[in-house]
This record gives C-alpha cells, structure tokens and sequence, in this order.
C-alpha cells in the first residue's frame, strides 16, 4: 500500500533525521501521501556528515532533492549559491516569529521552520531535588554535589556553541552591533574566568565529548547536563529527569541564553515540481504536520498554536525549550560569524588548560578571526597567466616529445596492455587534478569564481611567523615529521610481526595473521574516535593504564608532542597490518635455499635477517613505502578526528588545513585548492628526492 | 628435420657510447640432423645468435632460414623450433606431466595424442616415475631432463640449447652429456647447443662453431679444428691442456711468428733439440702433465706417465713437426 | 624456549591490536546507544539487538536496506577488484617486460596520481561522472574505486613480476604460445602472493570508502555500507551501539576473505622453477 504510493512520488525529500525524529517525519509523510497520491513525497534518509557537501555538489547538476531539512545557518550561503527557491506568498502567522525571522536572508524568505534547537539545563530527578535557577546558585549546587563525588554539571565545556550561554548571560555578545566578531570583551572574560573555574574545582569533567556527557549522566556520576532537545534520546529507561532552561543572573536578571538554531524545509532552485513541493512544506511546516512531528518525533516545532495543545503543553522534556527560546539568541550565518567559530573555539580552550589568561587568549581569537576576514585578492587579469601556462605547457609538451623520442618505440602489445589503466587513470585522476590545480588560482565566494592568479599562493607562502601554527611552513614540518615517524613505525612493526609469522612450524599462524589484520578491516572513522576515547584525560584507558604503572594522568591533547604521539599511535596501529600483509608477499618469494645457505655459513638469526632477508625483500617494500608516504602525508581521517590539530592546530597536517579551508573555515575552496596544489608540489619533490637517493644507492 | 642457414646476421646493443655490434655478418649452415656447437667465452655473442634463431630476440641484418625460407618474421612460436635454457625454465606452477603437456595443450592437440607423447618422452629422459612432483621436488639432473622432455615432446624441427648443463655438477655434467650424444643419434635432429666448456663442445658435436665478439672465427668438425685451427685464438680455445705457443724464431722456424705445438705432441728423448727444467709434474693417472721452463718460456708437455721426467731434472724433448702450427703476424694460420 | 618468545609477542601484540576493537564489540553488545569509550566495566547484558535493528533496516516503502546496501557493497568490491586487479596486472605486466616509448612516463603518473588530495578533486569528478552518465550508477563508483587502486596495485605487481624469470615466458613464446598466454598461464598464476596483497588491497579501497560513495549516490538503495554506517552519526548525537554493531558486521567479511587469502600469501611458489 505505502509502496504503491511511493512509487508515484513527485517530491524527493532529503533529511538526517535519526530516530524520533525520523519515525515522525516519516509518519507525517505517509500521512501526507495518504491525503495527495498525485504529490507523493519519497523521504531520502541519508547520513548527516557531508550531507550540505552533498547538496552544494547535486543541486546545481539537477541531481538533488526538491524539498530538504537543514539548520539555518547555511542559509545564507545557499541563498547566495542560488540554490534555494524563494519562497512567496507563504502565510508565515502560524509560526513562532523568531524561528521564521532566522530563516530570512534580504528581505526574502528562504524556508519555513520545522523545528528548533536550543539549549536547556536537564537534571537526575533522583539526585538534585532543586535544581539551581541562578548562576550565583551554581557554586554552592557544585560543592554539595563534588562532595557527594559527583560533577554537578556534565557538558560539552570545549565547545563555543555550549559557552555561548554564559558568554551571553554576562551580558557579552559575539558580534558587535556592526556585525563585526569582537571577543576580547569584559563579559567574555567573565564568562570564561566563570567556566575555568568550574573545571579548576573539579566540579565539571574535563575534555567532554556529546558521548562522554551522555554517559556520566546516565551514570549518575554527573547530575546534571547543558543539553539540547536530541539528549532526550540518549537517556536511559529508568532515569527520571527534570529539564528547565538556564538559570540566570540574580543581579541583572540577564538569562543564560543559548545559541538559536531553526531546522528549516528548504525548496530547491532546481525542483521539478515546485508548487508541490512547496504545498507539500507548508503542510509539514504547518500545524497537521508539526502534530505528528510533535507526537511521534518529540521535536519542539515552531507552530505557535502548538504549544497550547495539550500533548506538547504537558510534555515535561519539551515545554522547558519554548521557555527557553525567548531567552535564546538566534544564530547568524554570515561569513564573520562562520570565522569566529574556529579562533573562539580555540580561545576557550586555551584557558580551559590553563595556557592563556582569558584576556590574552580572546585578543589573539580576535586577531585571527582579523585575518581570516581580511579582504580577498582583487581580481587580475587572466591574460598573462593565459600566456605563461600556455608556454609552459608548450614548453613541457615539446620536452616531453623530445624525451619520448630518445627511448625506442616499444612493440605495440604493450601499449595495448597498459591503454586501458593509463586512460582510466587519465579520466578520473588527472582531469580532475588538473581541475582541481586551476581552481587554485580562483577565489569563491560561495556562488562566483573570481580569477585571482597567484595571490592565494602568495598568500600562504607569504606568511613567515613560524610560531604561528597556522603556519605553511610550520604545518609542513610537522608533516613531514609525521609522515616520517608513521612510515618508519609501520614499517619496523610490519616487517617484524611478518618475520615472527613466516616460520612454518608456528602454530596458530593463520590466527595471529588474521587477528594483526583487524586494524585495517574495521572501518578507520570508528576505530579512531575509540582511540581518541582511549586517550581522554580522565576516562581513558591509556591513562587508566599509566594510572596502574605510577604515573601520572596526562593531558593528551593539551601538549602539542603527546597529541602528536596519540595521532601517531592511532595511525601507527592502522597503519602496521597493511606493511604487513605486504611484507609476507615479499617474504613469500624468498628462495628457502638462500637462508639455508646463510645458516650453514653460521650467520646468526640476526644476521640471517639484517643481512639476507632485508636486502632481499626491500626493493619488494619499495612501492609500498613510496606509495605509503604519499598517503600518510595526506592522511586526514586520524588527524581529523584524534587529535583535531590540539592544541591550537599544531598538530594540523596540510591537509588537514586545506580541509578547513574548504569547509569549516569558509568556503574559500580556491584557497583549499592552492594548499593541495602546494601539498602536491612538496610531494613531487619528495618523491623526486627518493628517486634519485635509490638510483645513488642502487 | 630441418637444416638451418644464418645468412650475414648482425646485431647491435645501445652502449654507453651509442651502438655496440653483439653480432657481426655472421654466416652458418648447419644441416639437416646435424649437431652444431657454438662455442667461445661467454659474452662473444653465442647465446644471442641463438635466441635469433628462436625468434627471442629481433634480427637486425641478414637474415635466417629454416629449410630455406626465411623465418627473420615468424613469431618464435611459428618457427617449429624448442629450446632448453640453461635455468631450465621449467613451469613451477605446473608437475611434471603438465610441464610436458604444456607446449601440446598450447597448440591444442587431442588429449590422446598428447598422452601418448608425454608418456614417450618420459620414457626417453627416464623420467616416468616423477611424472606428479612439481619442479621444487626433483634435482637438478631430473630437471635438467624434464626440460629435455619437455622439447623432445614437441617433435619439433629443430632444438636449440642454452648451455644446459652449465648447473650440473661435473660428474652429473659428463652423464648427462653421453645422455645427450645418445638422444642425438637416436633422433637424428638438427641441434644448435651453445656452451663455453670446450670438452662438451668436443665430445657432443659433429661441428663446431666458434666465436668471438659476435663474429664465427672458425667452423668444422672437433677433429679439423683441433688438427687445423684457423688462428691463435681457435687453437688456443680448443684442447686441455692448453697448446702451447711459442715465438717461431724460439724454435728456429722461418716464414711465421708464432707456433702452436699441442701438449700431446712432445716427446721426451735423450737427444732432442731441447731442453727444459722440469718444474712440476701433475699426475692424472695414465697420463701426466708436465711443465717445462725453457729459458723463460713455459712449456707443457703430456705424456704416457712412465716417460715423465722428475720434477727438477733438466729434459730434453723432441716434437712432430707435421704437428706443429704455423701463425702469421696477424695470429692466422699459414696453411 | 624461541617458540614460547614468539609466542608471548604474538600475544601481547594481539592483545594491544585487539584492545580497542573490544570496545566496539562491546558498544555493539550493549543495548544502550551511548559511547563505552569511558567505562572500563565489562559487566553488561550482552543483547543482539542492535545488530538485529541494523540488519533490519527498511524504508518507508519496505524495502530492505540494508539487504541491498551489503548487496550494492559487495558488487563493488568485487567489481573494483576484478576490474582493478584487469587493469593493474596487464599494465603492470607491460611495464615490467616491455621497453617502450612513454613507459617512464606512465609509471610516473600513477605515483602523481596519488599525490593530489582529494578535498579539491571530489567536485571536478562530480561533474565528470554526470557527464559521462555515471552518476547515480554502482559502474561509476566501481570505475573511480579500481582508478583508485590501480596505481599501487601496479608497483606491487610490477615489482613482482620484475622478480620472475624471463625464460619462463619465453618458454611459452617458444611453445607456440602468445605473449598474452605467457601473461595468462605463467606469469599470473606464479604472482598469486602479489595478487592476494593486490586484491585485498583493491577490495578494502571499495568496501570502506565512505565520502564519494555518498556524494555520487542520491538512492538509499544504491548507498554503500559505509554510508549506511554513516547514518547512525546525526548532528548532535550518535547511535553507538548501531554504529559499532554496523561496523563489526562490515569488517566481517573482510576478516573471511583474508582468512581465505592468507595462504596464497605464503608458499614460495618460484623456487625450483629456475636455477639448479
């Protein structure tokens, strides 16, 4: 019956929802398609990660949704890339006014609320009977509760968004009224001093994850927690809750307010059937489907009349979020706001370890976050840029025929043989690199490409502060040093565990092999976040390890050598079982009569192994090492999700940085682009430098 | 069977300083059912003349005929020739069996046909009872023969071998040499057999070419090679132990420069025109070989060992003179 | 004595190896979905249930996803390591036996081809795959996986085919048979180490890779396990027992067909075949 509707679906609908809030929107859409066969929607569940990549990538090549759920903050971004249809004659009364001014961008409305999300203070009914109301309550509530040892809050204390409320409960603000990022101001100094303290006292745990809140609550070992609407999955059966906002200052009478986000429907530029793909937005946004969502989902949904019906009304866990949407401040999504993210987030963890005064620490976020808005290059002329490439590559062109004319031609099989990798290689690796290189003398700014030339190079290349770690040169070091260190490990560990697992007469064998294997067959994106798990400060079980063996806990991420040790380990650990398995090919060929020989010479197992087994299996090794380097180099997973360049992007690799610069610093992909372009000239000469050190060695 | 003609083959390697000839205008028959040794030292361009005559390698000038027509084009596959290489190049993948059935079941021949074949060949290299193990379980003397069986499986027109016996031992060497002489002269095909050991040149071959940087100094059979070298370095390569040479005025000879006296064609006698001092005598059984120094030239003498002098004693020699050979200034014979 | 020592390594490095793959087992275990990273209790009440919620993944129209998802998986790794492994070992054959115009050249853009980062590249081949069609199709993904592999794939095989002995081939020539049954019946069956190395290697490339899969494919149904796995990551929180149960059920089969592999690793297959 569902099926037969959805096969006439008109509307594709994309969404992440997880859970909850997947089975009420799903419910509302069946109940939708039940009502209009002829304007079926088909909801798209797909992963959250990537999923604004996604749509910046589909839409313009008519291949993406018509209806899609996002945060609003990338509105602003979409409006301009004009892949957002406006929306026109939309009676937007129902809705609660700040959820639907959020989603205006000049004067025009881009979306309609579904849903908001917000901040609350949630607590263990069980161990805090008064939960505190005030900020000046907090310090007493904290000492009952560390002596009863618990923390009395458990949140994500690292994280800006999670401050922004006592930054704005001290009456501090993010942007100035001129929309300009400013910092280093008296509230935000009082607000971190206040958050310092809270660690300092041991009354709130330190370097808190969303997975490591969630657990002490669940635990008891916190009582309470600074969470959103979505904590109410995570709670365990049987542990009894209270939510209320945020308590507020007793002498201003100013609240902690939290950080507004509206999750929007949002139509496609693109869209086949726009006016059903509108109707079909007003009906979820609207009071029918905000009932189910409501209902089913659990989602504090921005229909005003809503919250008067009775099932929200009473729904514990929900009503305290409307309370707390007035004393909330709406997120902005202009590109100030989005490069204040990184240097404030950077900021608070400064002081949080006790390496900054706050002071300090909020003036060097505001001179970064100057930087990061200095204005871009000015547009040059193509022109010479057209002629200088165009002699290069001829003079290239002319070189390589040259060169090509000096070797013999070949028979022809073997052009047969190698035609068709080399035109795949062609097509799919080198246009898109050579794409991907001329995009680096461009500059975006989220819609137009702007021809710079040179200037986003010279802008990297031109900053010589080496203390700063956003450094190039600084950045390439240290990935240079981490290339280094990780081939050299994998490759030592690879090589030893395959000679341990060579001998015939072991038992077991094929066990170990497959057990050592482990590390490469698990997908690396779990594997490393349980390895950053491993090394948390107080939790983890490296320290639980060094605990046992006298020594003292050690903040991993807060010195740039141990955060450079714990993504070294975690690569290291993914990296091994790959030298190996090639070490045990190598090793296969190598002639049984070779080491018989050695042995009847009296060579010793060591110099059995240092002198006839390594010199045989290391040109095998060659390829692998080469190719090795070359991915470590850009291994951006393990350094991504480890360590995330802590502290203070030290242990950033390039790419890594170019990362950032595509996607979480602003869309400056031409800049991205010009990082790869360099990360692409420092490997060539690496690997320009291994050429010639094997040809001297040979 | 076939009979094989090189018509002016040359060949050039690149070299550091542009081209080096490895093969220079060289011209051979060798005729139907017979037995041809190239022989020399080893980078005089042998095995490379050889593997022209496969198809391994291209042929640059001149040409080669199988049965008098040209075959410089024919894949090696085409030319109906098999080859033993001196790593024996067996298929470690495959048994014994499969090894011979490979080269049959490549040209698709019936299973019975191929059957019958293997079996024959087994039969022919005594080697039926390893017919299921894999090249790494025999010795080398048994795969030396299954890479014989595996060219005698062919029936092909013509065989050609790398120096096949250069990894055997020497008493599996002289075995496995008679083995082959046998096989010859049981099959009556033509061969081409390349090795740098004169002793298998001599003993296996009904002629012998020999060469020197890419160039045939000298074709004929062991005998007329032995008994007639066409210069120094044929005289030289041929015969243990090695014929001596001497400046012709040393032994008052006119009209030459340089004379070649074998070993064997000394005798030692009360009055000879000679004398040396006798500076040591190996013993070899019915033979002894003796070292002379006469003045400050060495000569080596072999004899029946009761006419050997002692070690120390001064002799006196004579020597055939029909035996003795003649070379001009430029090392070639003076007929 | 030496066996036990190799023995109490093996073990210990088993042990450090496997110790945080447990915690995932565990996460997978444990009903709850919150992160297990912080308890070092293994005291819990071990439950099938998210990996049977996992398995059981449908949609709204009652299709089977997760079926299809480890269906779609499936094809193209073993489409990428057919196609990767065609691809590698004749280029990596013609690399290594043939002398020829533009064969430094060739060896060296399959090194570059490594080297560019593809934080830049993922868009321009957006667009390529839309213009060729591709979009949207498993061929497509299968095509930019083995393109991905390939290069690797060809060092290591051409390095072990620079290592066979060239009379074996020639053998063949001169059996009668041609340059392509050389390749097929000799070289080939005597690289099956580098072929293992090469195959797992082209498989694993294809069977974890999450962000093109993601980008290219707008159908759940023609989603990869990856980005199925990718699901239980929402915006604020994660689903960790689902996540870690979906991840044990993918490294499954990869640990079998390792297992199954591992012993075309070994063997030394070339010895005897030459020399005395």
């Amino acid at each position: 019956m569902i099926g037969t509707l959805l096969l006439a679906a008109q509307v594709v609908l994309w969404h992440s929802y997880r859970e909850d809030e997947q089975r009420g929107l799903e419910a509302a859409v069946v109940q939708w398609n039940r009502g209009h066969p002829d304007q079926a929607v088909d909801p798209v569940a797909v992963p959250h990660d990537g999923f604004a990549y996604k749509i910046e990538a589909a839409i313009p090549h008519g291949q993406g949704p018509d209806v899609w759920i996002f945060a609003h903050e990338r509105i602003a971004d979409w409006s301009h890339a004009q892949l957002l249809m406006p929306l026109s004659g939309v009676d937007t009364q129902p809705f609660l006014p700040a959820t639907v001014e959020s989603l205006r961008q000049g004067g025009q409305l881009y979306g309609l609320p579904l849903a908001f999300k917000t901040l609350a203070l949630y607590c263990r009914s069980d161990l805090v009977p008064k939960p505190p109301t005030t900020i000046d309550e907090i310090d007493p509530f904290c000492r009952a509760q560390r002596s009863a040892g618990r923390f009395c809050l458990a949140y994500e204390a690292a994280s800006f968004y999670h401050h922004a409320p006592w930054l704005h409960g001290e009456g501090g603000t993010i942007l100035d009224p001129t929309g300009r990022p400013h910092l280093a101001t008296a509230p935000a100094v009082r607000s971190l001093r206040f958050v310092r303290k809270l660690v300092e006292q041991g009354w709130i745990p330190e370097e808190t994850t969303g997975a490591l809140v969630g657990e002490l609550f669940n635990q008891g070992r916190a009582a309470c927690t600074i969470n959103g609407p979505w904590f109410r999955g995570e709670i365990q059966a049987g542990v009894a809750v209270t939510v209320l906002p945020l308590p507020k200052h007793l002498a201003t009478g100013v609240r902690a307010a939290p950080l507004l986000t509206v999750e929007a429907g949002l139509v496609s530029a693109q869209a086949q059937r726009p006016e059903a793909a509108l109707a079909f937005l007003v009906w979820l946004a609207g009071p029918e489907g905000a009932r189910v969502r409501a209902r089913i989902g659990h989602q504090p949904v921005a229909v005003s009349r809503l919250w008067e019906e009775p099932e929200l009304a009473s729904d514990p866990l929900l009503t305290p979020f409307r309370a707390q949407l007035d004393a909330s401040v709406p997120m902005v999504s202009s590109p100030a706001m989005r490069a204040t993210w990184e240097p404030a987030q950077q900021a608070l963890r400064r002081v949080l370890r006790g390496a900054f005064e706050p002071e300090a620490a909020l003036r060097d976020a505001d001179r970064q976050i100057a930087l990061a808005l200095a204005p871009r290059p000015r547009s040059v002329s193509p022109i010479p840029y057209v002629w200088i490439g165009g002699a290069g590559a001829l003079a290239l062109l002319l070189w390589a025929v040259r060169r090509m004319r000096l070797s013999p031609r070949g028979p022809a099989i073997a052009y047969a043989y190698l035609a068709p990798s080399l035109l795949a290689l062609l097509l799919l690796a080198l246009v898109p690199f050579a794409v991907g290189a001329g995009i680096s003398l461009f500059d975006y700014d989220g819609a137009t490409w702007r021809f710079v030339g040179g200037a986003q190079f010279r802008q990297i290349l031109a900053n010589h502060d080496l203390g700063d770690p956003l450094n190039f040169y600084f950045t390439l070091a240290i990935t240079l040093l981490w290339t280094f260190a990780n081939v050299t490990l994998h490759v030592a560990i690879g090589v030893l565990l395959a000679l341990l697992l060579r001998d015939p007469w072991l038992r077991l064998r094929g066990l170990y092999r497959v057990l050592l294997v482990v590390p490469w067959a698990v997908p690396n994106y779990i594997t490393a976040l349980i390895w950053k798990g491993m090394f948390h400060r107080q939790f983890g079980a490296i320290n639980h390890l060094l605990a046992v063996l006298g020594i003292a806990p050690v903040s991993w991420f807060s010195h740039f050598w141990t955060a450079f040790t714990a993504n070294l380990v975690t690569n290291v650990w993914l990296g091994f079982p790959f030298m190996m398995v090639v070490t045990l090919g190598a090793l296969a060929r190598l002639p049984r009569e070779l080491e018989e020989a050695a042995l009847l010479d009296g060579a010793s197992r060591g110099q059995l192994v240092r002198r006839i087994i390594l010199p045989f299996i290391a040109p095998q090794l060659v390829p692998a090492v080469v190719l090795g380097a070359v991915w470590t180099f850009n291994m951006f997973n393990v350094v991504f999700l480890v360590s995330s360049g802590e502290p203070d992007g030290a242990t950033d690799i390039l790419v890594s940085q170019a990362y950032r610069w595509a996607f979480t610093r602003g869309h400056r992909y031409g800049y991205a682009a010009a990082f790869a372009v360099l990360i692409f000239v420092v490997l060539w000469l690496q690997s320009r430098w291994v050429r010639r050190f094997q040809r001297e060695t040979a | 069977m076939a009979a094989v003609a090189i018509r002016g083959l040359g060949k050039d390697a690149a070299g550091q300083e542009g081209l080096i000839p490895i093969l220079h205008n060289v011209s051979l028959d060798v005729a139907d059912g017979e037995l041809l040794v190239l022989v020399g030292p080893s980078g005089c361009g042998k095995s490379t003349l050889l593997r022209c005559v496969a198809g391994l390698e291209s042929i640059e000038r001149g040409e080669v005929q199988l049965d008098g027509r040209r075959i410089n084009e024919l894949a090696p596959g085409a030319r109906d020739v098999a080859m033993v290489f001196q790593s024996y190049a067996l298929y470690p993948h495959l048994t014994v069996r499969e090894n011979l059935a490979f080269p049959l079941r490549l040209r698709k021949e019936p299973e019975s046909e191929i059957a019958a074949r293997v079996a024959e060949a087994l039969e022919l290299t005594g080697i039926s009872a390893l017919v299921d193990r894999r090249p790494s379980q025999l010795s080398g003397g048994q795969r030396q023969r299954v890479a014989i069986g595996r060219a005698l499986v062919r029936r092909p027109r013509l065989f050609l071998f790398d120096e096949p016996l250069s990894n055997l031992d020497a008493s599996l060497r002289a075995r496995m040499r008679v083995e082959l002489k046998r096989l010859h002269a049981r099959l009556r095909a033509t061969m081409i057999y390349v090795t740098h050991d004169q002793v298998e040149a001599m003993t296996l071959a009904d002629r012998i070419a020999v060469m020197r940087s890419g160039q045939v100094e000298q074709v004929g059979t062991p005998r007329e090679l032995y008994d007639r070298p066409a210069n120094l370095f044929v005289a030289r390569f041929l015969g243990t132990p090695e014929i001596n040479l001497v400046p012709a005025e040393a032994l008052g000879v006119v009209g030459a420069t340089t004379l070649g006296l074998r070993p064997e064609d000394i005798y030692f006698e009360d009055r000879g025109p000679l004398a040396g001092t006798v500076e040591l005598v190996e013993e070899l059984g019915r033979t002894s070989i003796v070292h002379l120094l006469v003045g400050d030239q060495r000569i080596v003498a072999l004899v029946e060992s009761p006419q050997a002098p002692q070690p120390g004693v001064v002799a006196s020699f004579r020597w055939d003179p029909e035996r003795l050979h003649r070379f001009d200034q430029h090392e070639q014979r003076i007929a | 004595m030496r066996r036990i020592a190799v023995h109490s390594i093996l073990i210990a490095v088993s042990i450090g190896v496997l110790y945080p793959v447990l915690w995932v087992v565990k996460m997978a275990f444990t009903p709850s979905q919150t992160f297990a990273g912080a308890s070092t209790s293994w005291n819990f009440h071990p439950t099938l249930a998210n990996f049977h919620d996992v398995v059981s993944s449908h949609d709204l129209a009652g299709r089977w996803l997760f079926g299809r998802q480890l269906a779609n998986s499936i094809v193209v790794a073993f489409a990428v390591t057919f196609v990767g492994l065609t691809l590698s070992t004749s280029a990596a054959y013609a690399l290594s036996r043939f002398r020829f115009r533009g064969r430094e050249a060739s060896l060296r853009a399959f090194l570059i081809s490594q080297m560019f980062p593809g934080v830049v590249t993922s868009i321009p081949l957006y667009v390529l795959l839309d213009r060729l069609g591709l979009l949207n199709h498993l061929a497509g993904l299968v095509l930019v996986y083995a393109t991905t592999a390939v290069p690797f794939c060809v060092f290591m095989l051409k390095g072990y085919f620079d290592s066979l002995p060239r009379e074996l081939e020639e053998a063949v020539l001169l059996d009668g048979g041609t340059h392509f049954d050389a390749f097929w019946r000799v070289a080939l069956p005597l690289a099956r180490p580098a072929l293992a190395v090469t195959a797992l290697f082209s498989f694993l490339t294809a069977w974890n890779e999450f962000i093109l899969a993601y980008i290219f494919m707008s159908q759940p149904t023609a989603f990869t396990l990856p980005v199925a796995i990718q699901r239980y990551v929402g915006e604020y929180t994660t689903e960790w027992g689902h996540f870690a149960a979906a991840a044990i059920l993918v490294s499954l089969p990869v640990m079998v067909l390792f297992f199954a592999l591992q012993k075309h690793l070994v063997g030394g297959l070339t010895a005897g075949g030459i020399k005395g």
